[in-house]
């Protein structure tokens, strides 16, 4: 069945943890393996931790996760509404020199989903959105 | 020995034993634990030559680890002291992902970290990276 939920909350830290078991519970509920599941946990706590340090200046602001499953691929969009990131940066394909601007948490993000993009301005329209894919068929079938 | 971070996810346990201090991490590594990570990693910094942080119990960990651990090398390193880290799993394939383990010296287990005590006669890698 397919389906789609919208979670919202404020960038702190402390709630984080909520907010990836909550991703990952649902991921092995439509049939992830759970060390599938921990690999897409890592990969959204990046992109949390990405929006707290460089949207918000490690400040509070406005977060939403748009989680879906069409039955076969589990997606995560994690939205902020910070300010425009001006290097505009996109997964990198290589590890990047640790430059302390985030690279190589996105680039963790690419290595352990299926899919992933940095979308800027982000679909609402502001701020930037991270949108990582895990194919959940590929595990079912197997 | 143990304490609880605010939000109760993630704990330190150290244990002393000949040629090594050990930090057994428990639970999980992120932005709000990594703080308290870097007080209790310090903890072990000037126990002994060789230090083993055991991350077997932890059940998460994001760069906000990796960067600690990395500060933690390098402090080591300034001090000419060793650093053995032990995992498997995703942890391990998450230090794997940041080449970690080309610049620590990694074990699947507590036991297998101990073989790589001087009296074991191994070496370690040079932790030197400053």
């Amino acid at each position: 069945m397919a389906w789609e939920v919208t979670l919202q909350f404020v960038t702190d830290p402390r709630v984080f943890h909520v907010i990836r078991r909550t991703v990952s519970a649902a991921a092995i509920a439509e049939g992830m393996p759970v060390d599938v599941a921990r690999e897409v946990e890592i990969a959204v706590g990046e992109a949390l931790s990405n929006a707290f340090i460089h949207a918000y200046g490690r400040s509070a602001g406005p977060l939403e996760i748009d989680l879906a499953f069409d039955g076969s691929d589990f997606s995560v969009i994690v939205h902020d509404s910070g300010k425009p990131l001006t290097d505009r940066p996109s997964i990198p394909k290589a590890l990047p020199a640790d430059k302390g601007h985030g690279g190589r948490g996105l680039y963790v993000i690419g290595q352990l989903m299926d899919e992933a993009e940095v979308i800027h301005p982000g679909p609402r329209g502001q701020g930037t959105a991270i949108r990582m894919v895990k194919r959940v068929s590929s595990y079912l079938n197997a | 020995m143990e304490k609880v971070s605010p939000v109760s996810i993630f704990t330190c346990r150290i244990q002393e034993e000949p040629g090594a201090v050990v930090l057994h991490l428990n639970g999980e590594i992120d932005l709000a634990a990594a703080p308290l990570l870097d007080v209790e990693l310090g903890r072990g910094l000037e126990r002994s030559q060789t230090v083993i942080i055991d991350f077997s119990e932890v059940v998460y960990c994001d760069m906000s680890g990796v960067r600690a651990l990395e500060r933690f090398h390098a402090a080591l390193g300034h001090r000419g002291r060793d650093l053995i880290v032990v995992s498997s799993g995703i942890i391990r394939r998450l230090f794997a992902l940041v080449e970690l383990d080309k610049r620590i010296t990694m074990a699947d287990t507590p036991e297998g970290a101990r073989a790589f005590l001087p009296h074991a006669g191994s070496r370690l890698m040079d932790s030197g990276e400053g």
